[in-house]
């Protein structure tokens, strides 16, 4: 049974090391807005790919963009997977967006997989990103200016997803060393409460809330 | 229960998805399965307004996958209709994975934060 304490927790704590909440819907938002950014955009070049719409705008490199999407190395990648490369980048951005809305403002500690998810589903995003750069200058040998921007984005959110996922795994690894305990531990990534995890929770937020 | 709304949405879209992507010889079994996929994803997302079945949305992520594989199971590129199965299985996974009170923390913590303090503010 947990210890009764005179003070109820504060949701919307302050978790060491930072100034603000990485679980606070400011933070939260931010990033939100961005991948929603990211992912109207590469929605944009899958219309083009599925034909909806007649071309692509791009004021940089101008017809550029079109001979990037209509690429060899576009259509190998449509036949693995089935969509177009870009279709299946704006479901990945969606995704961002959908796990950074859910979870409260203490979800580092609530609900550590959540963040976690939300961390694995950013960092693939952004290597390839980088890849579809790469392979852009090195096999295409064209550009795609908005493809530019949303790798830049994602290298954004990966800035701005470090935060959460940091702290939720300084919290993880205080409740593995309070405990030692495999099972303490992935009940507490599962988002069950144990009073160990708690007081390591407390500790984080002490004097911050 | 934001999830189980969008969940609903997507079952709506997947009912009047054969009107859209109409396929040739397969209109039948399109509508079959489309519809029968539209009915288990939205009974899914309804029953889990339920608090005693708020996990019967995970029955979702059994249709999302029947979904993907359909398209998967297609010579490449599949026609629209599979690349539209495709998609909203890909969406229904996303949105299946998100527990119905999101916004706020799992039931067992806030029962450990009312035990142990009173509650949260």
């Amino acid at each position: 049974m947990p210890v009764t304490a005179p003070h109820p927790p504060v949701i919307d704590a302050i978790p060491a090391p930072w100034k603000h909440n990485p679980s606070g819907w400011g933070h939260r938002g931010s990033v939100a807005l961005i991948a929603g950014a990211a992912c109207l955009i590469a929605l944009y070049m899958g219309l083009y790919q599925w034909r909806l719409i007649d071309g692509v705008w791009d004021p940089v490199f101008g017809g550029q963009t079109q001979q990037v999407l209509d690429s060899r190395v576009s259509a190998t990648l449509q036949r693995w997977i089935r969509l177009p490369d870009a279709v299946l980048g704006a479901i990945a951005y969606l995704g961002d967006v959908i796990f950074v809305l859910a979870g409260s403002t203490r979800r580092w500690q609530c609900r550590p997989w959540l963040v976690m998810l939300f961390g694995l589903n950013v960092i693939p995003l952004v290597i390839v990103s980088g890849l579809l750069v790469v392979v852009q200058g090195a096999v295409v040998g064209s550009w795609c200016f908005l493809c530019l921007v949303t790798a830049a984005l994602s290298l954004v959110l990966v800035g701005l997803a470090c935060e959460e996922v940091w702290t939720c795994f300084l919290f993880l690894r205080g409740v593995w060393r309070a405990t030692n305990t495999r099972r303490t531990l992935w009940n507490t990534f599962c988002g069950r409460p144990s009073p160990a995890a708690h007081a390591v929770a407390q500790r984080m937020t002490e004097g911050k809330s | 229960m934001w999830p189980r709304v969008l969940e609903f949405v997507l079952a709506c879209w997947l009912a009047i998805s054969p009107f859209v992507f109409r396929s040739g010889a397969e209109v039948s079994w399109l509508w079959t399965n489309d519809l029968v996929c539209a009915f288990a994803v939205a009974a899914a997302a309804l029953l889990s307004l339920h608090h005693r079945l708020h996990r019967t949305h995970l029955a979702n992520l059994a249709v999302a996958l029947w979904l993907i594989g359909l398209a998967f199971a297609r010579t490449s590129p599949p026609p629209a209709a599979y690349q539209n199965d495709l998609v909203v299985g890909l969406l229904l996974i996303l949105f299946t994975i998100i527990p119905s009170r999101a916004a706020h923390p799992p039931r067992a913590w806030q029962r450990f934060f009312e035990q142990a303090h009173g509650g949260g503010r």
